[in-house]
Parts: structure tokens; sequence; C-alpha cells
């Protein structure tokens, strides 16, 4: 059921438990959650569903294809490239920010270093400027 | 010199005195002494003349008479001299002889005469007499014929007045009886014996004073005919004088004639023998021949040349002669024996031509080819000594050249061995040495390896040529860490080769090839794992983390169970606990392996002050402690350092401030020391002993004993990596004072932005 403030939003996490968690924390907060567990999966899905979701949450080390390279596939898909992406990850690289900003992220999230409590404030500041 | 006959008398039978005009000459002789009278046109076959010598009777202080006497006989000689005008002249050559007296008057002295042979004897005589010297003389006259006993009156009438004179007369055969008989035994012994007479009574008398005793030294022999001699052959040789002479008077200018007897005793010497000898005639005459022996020639020459001469035949050669004062000559020397009337040899006659010059010429030759000769050897030698030389030295390069080439064999060896490509070249790039890694790191073949196919090969990369260059001329290292060759990582050094000691001059330069490719992908992978390793302790770990929180944020109505929810506080608790020590952990291991990039820019303090502050005040105020900064009067500059870096230490010192106070305030504060801007941090707390500051800055150490539950969030790894972090920047950190049960004032400072 859609209600007002519900937006859809797209996890693509390939570990179980923080999967579970974060699509437990938007449900929480009131929005619809579709999940994938790597970046081919994602893909697909993402091309198929005729509503496009508000917000896509992508975590780095995938299998399969890399986060960047589905970061690319995503803004080079016309239906799909004006969706914010937000960078969820928990790998340590500098340089990754920049790169994955450079690529067209919205957003650069380190999990660790992000209470849930931030994590969805931040989904939420963002989606109410889309 | 020519004297006229002023008398003649007979003297005894057959025994003719002729006395010759001495005034008004100077004519020095000594009694005993003999001269050569020469007749002019007298020789009977021709119109050359004849010289016999004879002995002078006359004492020497007679200075008016020269007396001799002579046996009168058919020979022309004496005829003529018997028969010529009174003052006629003669040529006279003397005196001639050694038979004089000695100085020695002490020795007694027996004269044995025989016949003519008492002239010498007389002369000594009337000496002695005349200058009263007390000689000690015994006169045995022997003779046959008491009638012919010449100048008896004389003899007697000396021995009357002088006792010194012994006047003793044997008329027979003298023997040894006989002489016992005349002269006693001591003076036989003792006495110095001078015997004269006919040859065969001299040589006869001498052996048997010999036989007596009487020692060789004490004789004096003259074998004297009384007219002519001394000499053993008489007659003989007057013929043979005669004979020559005319031929040896013309070759006088340049020829020397010499006449020997058949022992080698000169009995005739020409002008220029004398001359060249420089002997006198008197000198000469009655010597051996033996005493112009230079000693040049050796023993076998001169047995050569008598066995030659004395057989018969002429001997013919160069003889080098000395004369009187010691000098040399040469003469090139006829040699013939004479032969008498009879064909027996009778004498030598020498005839020599003066070859001094020649010789000497010669000699020089000699010398001066031998000189040749040697320089020559020597010249030999050196050159044998250089050829030696030459091969030790083609030796010893041989063998360095060996020794070189092993070394360099070793060096090469060496050299390829290594992983990494090596090569010297010189400034123009020619390539002195390389190994064969060079070429597989490169990939292309041994060959080709050249500095500009190298150069050409990373073209895209770098200009090899000209980086070397640039690195000769600056005399700098170039390092290029990574360069990317096809699927390669290479890493290039560039180094002159500087000669400190030719002024510093560079001669080329060492090319350093290194594939790194392996090395980079193991810290790529070391980056991935590290990477992957944070990830797989992260996600756990934000799974614990998020879902506590979740159910303490959003679950919190469906916990009934208080219970349950300290339950789940302790889970967040210690989850963000471990949130903590890990990244602490990361964060470390990323710093010590270096991979933390700082960016230093410029930003305010002030600023960054504010943030924390406000971060932190949550906090501050579950404790109910004041958080707050203090701002200066003045706003201090932009410090330059790493901004996100330096938050975490400011929230983390800030943080521990909190922790580490149970009430009061924690002060942030700002302060300008020189070059640096202070940034301090003063709390109220607990505060630390000073056993235990000095542990403050170092891994995992946690000044206090006891964790308190839910304040404490440090790791103790905290303070390390601030440490880590200021001092990466420039600053440092410290502990400005700490009192226990006060509190504590910790800061770090930041190097001033230049404006």
């Amino acid at each position: 059921m859609i209600t007002k403030g519900m937006r859809k939003v797209f996890i693509v996490e390939d570990n179980k438990d923080l999967c579970n968690m974060y699509e437990r924390l938007f449900k929480l907060h009131g929005h619809e959650v579709t999940v994938a567990s790597d970046g081919l999966d994602a893909l697909d899905k993402l091309r198929q569903v005729k509503t496009k979701p508000a917000v896509i949450l992508l975590d780095v080390i995938l299998p399969k294809m890399s986060g960047l390279d589905v970061l690319r596939a995503l803004k080079n898909d016309e239906e799909l490239k004006n969706i914010p992406v937000v960078i969820l990850t928990n790998s340590f690289n500098e340089t990754n920010e920049n790169l994955f900003l450079a690529q067209g992220a919205s957003l650069y999230l380190v999990k660790i270093e992000n209470d849930i409590k931030d994590v969805i404030e931040k989904v939420n500041k963002l989606l109410s400027l889309v | 010199m020519k004297l006229a006959i002023a008398e003649r008398k007979e003297i005894a039978t057959g025994t003719i005195e002729v006395a010759f005009n001495l005034s008004g000459k100077e004519f020095h002789f000594q009694a005993g002494q003999y001269v050569w009278i020469t007749l002019q046109r007298l020789f009977y076959n021709d119109e050359h003349g004849q010289s016999r010598c004879f002995s002078i009777a006359s004492s020497p202080n007679d200075k008016k008479f020269l007396r001799i006497a002579f046996r009168v006989s058919q020979s022309g000689f004496k005829r003529t001299l018997g028969e010529i005008a009174l003052g006629s002249e003669v040529e006279v050559e003397g005196p001639f002889g050694d038979m004089v007296l000695p100085d020695d008057h002490s020795l007694p002295i027996v004269f044995v005469a025989g016949g003519i042979g008492i002239t010498p004897f007389l002369s000594m005589l009337r000496f002695a007499a005349e200058e009263k010297i007390p000689y000690n003389i015994t006169l045995l006259y022997a003779n046959r014929n008491p009638e012919s006993v010449v100048y008896l009156k004389e003899l007697e009438e000396l021995a009357r007045q002088n006792a010194n004179f012994i006047l003793r007369n044997h008329f027979d055969l003298l023997d040894a009886p006989a002489i016992q008989k005349n002269i006693n035994e001591g003076t036989i012994k003792t006495a110095l014996w001078y015997i004269v007479g006919p040859p065969a009574m001299a040589t006869e008398t001498e052996k048997i004073i010999y036989k007596l005793g009487v020692s060789r030294g004490r004789t004096r022999l003259t074998e004297f005919n009384g007219y002519s001699a001394p000499v053993a052959t008489g007659e003989k040789i007057e013929t043979l004088a005669g004979l020559s002479e005319a031929v040896l008077r013309a070759l006088d200018k340049n020829v020397l004639v010499s006449i020997t007897d058949l022992r080698g005793t000169i009995i005739y010497a020409n002008d220029k023998f004398v001359e060249t000898s420089k002997y006198s005639r008197e000198e000469l005459i009655g010597r051996n021949h033996r005493i112009l022996k230079s000693g040049f020639h050796r023993v076998l020459f001169y047995q050569e040349l008598w066995h030659t001469i004395s057989t018969g035949h002429v001997w013919r050669g160069e003889i080098k002669n000395r004369a009187k004062d010691g000098s040399f000559y040469w003469v090139d020397a006829n040699i013939a024996p004479i032969f008498g009337k009879e064909n027996e040899a009778i004498g030598y006659i020498a005839i020599r031509f003066l070859i001094t010059e020649r010789k000497k010429l010669e000699e020089k030759l000699e010398e001066d080819s031998r000189e040749l000769k040697d320089t020559k050897a020597a010249i030999l030698n050196v050159a044998e000594d250089l050829e030696r030389e030459k091969e030790s030295v083609e030796r010893k390069v041989v063998e360095r050249t060996r020794e070189l080439k092993e070394e360099q064999a070793r060096l090469i060896a060496s050299i390829n061995s290594l992983k990494f490509g090596f090569i010297v070249a010189d400034p123009a790039h020619r390539i002195l040495l390389k190994n064969q890694a060079v070429a597989k790191i490169l990939g292309i073949p041994e060959e080709s390896v050249t500095m500009v196919k190298i150069s050409g090969i990373l073209e895209g990369t770098v200009n090899l040529l000209e980086r070397s260059e640039r690195c000769i001329a600056e005399k700098q290292n170039f390092d290029l860490p990574e360069v990317l060759f096809g699927s390669k990582f290479l890493k290039i050094l560039i180094s002159p080769i500087v000669m400190i000691r030719d002024h510093n001059e560079v001669i080329g330069y060492v090319l350093l090839l290194e594939d790194i490719t392996e090395a980079k992908i193991l810290e790529r992978s070391r980056d991935e794992f590290f990477s992957i390793a944070s990830h797989e302790l992260r996600t756990p770990l934000t799974a614990i983390q998020g879902n506590a929180s979740m159910l303490l944020d959003f679950y919190a109505d469906k916990i009934k169970d208080p219970e349950v929810k300290q339950m789940l506080g302790d889970i967040s608790t210690a989850g963000h606990r471990l949130i903590k020590i890990v990244n602490d952990f990361l964060e470390l291991s990323r710093f010590e392996q270096k991979r933390m990039k700082f960016e230093a820019k410029p930003f305010a303090v002030h600023d960054l002050a504010d943030e924390v502050v406000k971060e932190l005040k949550g906090l501050a105020d579950k404790k109910g402690l004041e958080l707050r900064f203090d701002p200066p009067a003045v706003s201090p500059p932009n410090v330059l350092a790493d901004r996100d870096k330096i938050k975490e230490v400011l929230i983390n010192l800030t943080g521990n401030a909190i922790n580490y106070t149970k009430t009061g305030s924690i002060v942030i504060g700002l302060e300008l020391v020189g070059k640096m801007l202070k940034v301090k941090i003063k709390d109220t707390g607990i505060g630390i002993s000073p056993v235990n500051q000095g542990l403050l800055f170092r891994k995992f150490q946690q000044a206090g004993d006891v964790l308190a539950r839910d304040v404490t969030q440090g790791t103790g790894l905290g303070l390390y990596i601030s440490k880590l972090i200021i001092e990466a920047m420039g600053g440092v950190i410290t502990i400005d004072e700490s009192i226990p049960g006060k509190g504590s004032t910790f800061s770090f400072s930041l190097p001033i932005a230049a404006a």
C-alpha cells in the first residue's frame, strides 16, 4: 500500500544480514523496498520494473559485477540514469569516494561510520530534494 | 870524438901502447872502462872504416893522454894503428863497460888478469893509487910467458908504493891450487873477483873460483881479448862489422840495426837504434838484447823467435820494445843469422823498421774495434734484455688480460644474475656494459639492446635519452617509480657516474630497470585484501550495531522487559566499541602501511572546533558536563593540515576529556606559538599520574586502570593514531599538564598556513 511520503527504495547488497537490516529500516520508515544481491540481478530488475525507484542504495563490493560498473551501467541507461544513487559501503578506499561521486553517485556513505539513524536521515533528505 | 895519436911505444913483447891526445877534449871515463876506436878507410877490401874496442890503460886522472895497449897481430887494424903517422886522427867512442871499482872499498878485490887483460886493472890501480883510495887489491897475473907480461914494471912499482896492493904472478896454467896458493882463503870467499882475459881462461877461472866457494854475485867477468871484445867471437865479428858497415850507415836514418852474438849480447848498435832505444851506445853494447823487452809479447813469442834464428832461419815479425825511459816503440824486424867463413852461425843481425806510428794507429784501430765490439755486445745485451723485458711484459699483459677477462666474466655473471636490468652507458649513449635482464624485462632480443631502442620503446612515457643527458648535466639521479610498459610496471633509475678524483667529471650513467609489476600486483592485492578485510570485518559489525540500534530506537515499544532493553543496550555499546576498535586497527594498519594519504590544505581551526563541540555536545550533556570552545580575542590565521584527520584528532581528544571527566567542564582553546597554532583541550577530569603520563601516546596503552562501563570508549589506540596524524602534519601533540584529581590539558600544534 503506497502511502504519502512512501517512496520506492532499491537496495543492492550482497550481505544477507545487512540487506535485511536496511530493508527493515526503510520499511519501518514507510518506504517500499526492493532488493537485489548482485549487480546483474539489480540491473535486470531495475530495467524490468515499470515504476522506477526513487533511490538506489548501492554497495561497492558485489559479486559478478562491481559496484562501480553497476553505477556506470545505471548512468548510461536512459531510463535509470536520473535515479539518485547512494553508495553504501564499508570499504575503506579514499579514492573510491571521489571516483563514485565523479561517476554520478549522489551520496557516498560508509556504513560503519554512519549510525542507522544517520543513514535514514540522509536518504530522506535526498528523497525530499528529488 | 876525434883524437889524434900522440905517442906510441912497445911495453912488452909484441905489445904496443898508443897514447891519444886528450888536451882540450872533454872525455871522462872510469877506470876499467873501454873505448871503441874507428879507423876510416881501413878495411882491406874497400874503403869503409873499421871499429875495435880497447880497454883503457891510463888513469882517469890523466887528462893529457888516453892510453891503450894492444897485442900486435896480423890484423890490418892493429898494423895500421901501429904504423900510422903520429898526429893521425881516429874516431873514439865511449867510454863503455861496467867493470868499475866498487864504491865500498872495504871489500877485498881480486884481479885475475891474463895477458892484455891487465889493462883495465892497470887503470883501476893507477886511479886508486892517485886518489889514495884504500882498496885492498890482490892482483893475480896469470901468464905463460914472463916476457909478455904487460906493464910488469908499472905493476911492481904500484905494489911497492901501496901497501894495499898485492901482486902475484903465476906463470903456468891457472888452476884451483894455483889460486889457493896465491890468494889466502879468507880473501877468496869474501873478495870481489874481477876476471879479464881470453875467453877460455876467463871462463875457466870463473868455474874454478865457484868451486872454491865464491858466490856468483861476487864475480865480474869480462872475456876480454885485449884489443877486441868484450865478446867471445872476436875476429869473426870484426869481419862482420866491417862488411855491413857501409850498408848500415846508409840505413842509419830509418832503420834500426843491431848485431848480437849467439847469446843475444849486443855487439853493435847503429845510431837509429841508439836514438830509438834512448840508451847510450855503451849502455847497449855488451848488454843482452832482452833489456828491450817490453813485456808485451808472450814467452812463446820469444822462444819461437829464438828457435827460428838459432836453427839458421830468418825471423820476420813485429816487436814491441821498451826504451830506456819506459816508453814503447814498435819495429818491423828481420832477424837473420850471420854465417862466418866456415858457414857456421856466428851471430845475428836484426834490421828493424820503426813502425810505432803505424802500430799506434793499429793499436787504436784494435782498441776502437774492441770498443766497437764491446759496444755492439753491450747493445746486443741491452737488446736481449729488452727482448726479455718485452717478453716478460707481454706475459704480464697476457696474464693481466686473462685476469681482467675473468674479472669481467665474473662481473658480467653477477650482474646477469641481477633481477633488474643494468646498463652502463657513456655520455654519447653508447652501452659499455649491460646484463641480460634488460632484454628480458623489455621483451626485446638481446642484440637489439641499445639506448636508442630502449628510449624508443618507452617513448610515450618518458624521453629516456633526454632524461639521461639532463641527468649527466645536472649530476643528479632521475627516478621514475612507476612506468607503465605494456602490461608491466617498470621502475627506472638513471644515475650519473661521477669521477670524484677527476674534478667531478661525469663519464657516463647507470640505468636501472626494475620490473615491479608483481610487486605492484601484490600491493594492489594487499589493497584489495585490505579493502576486503575491512569490509568483511565491518559488515557483521554494521549488522550487529545497526540491528541493536534499530531495536532500541524503533522497536522500543515492543520490548517490555527492562532487562532485555538493557541487554540490547549492552550489545549496542559493545558493538560501538568493537566498531571503534576495528576502525582504529584498520586506520593504524593503513597508516603504518603508509597507505593513508594526507591532503594538507589551509583551513580555520576555529570552525573545526565549533563543529566538534556541536557533535560532542550531546555526549557531554548526558554526563552533565559543560563543553565549550573559547575563541581567542584575535582571530588566528589558518593552519595547513588535513582537515578531516585533524577533526578526528580533536574528536578523539575531546571525547577522551569527556570520558575521563566526572564533573566540570571541557574547554577548547587556541594559542599562537611562533609559527604554530596550538589547540588546547582542558578538562577538569580525573587527571593522569606522572607515571602514567609517559605511557600516553603509545600503542595500546590506557592511562587509568578500570574502564568504566558506560563511559569509556577509548581503545588505547586513539592517542597513538592522533600522535601519528599530528606528527605527519608537522606538529606536536602533548599533555601540557595533568594533576590527578584536578584535570588535564592536552594540546596539539599545527603549522600556520602561509598567507
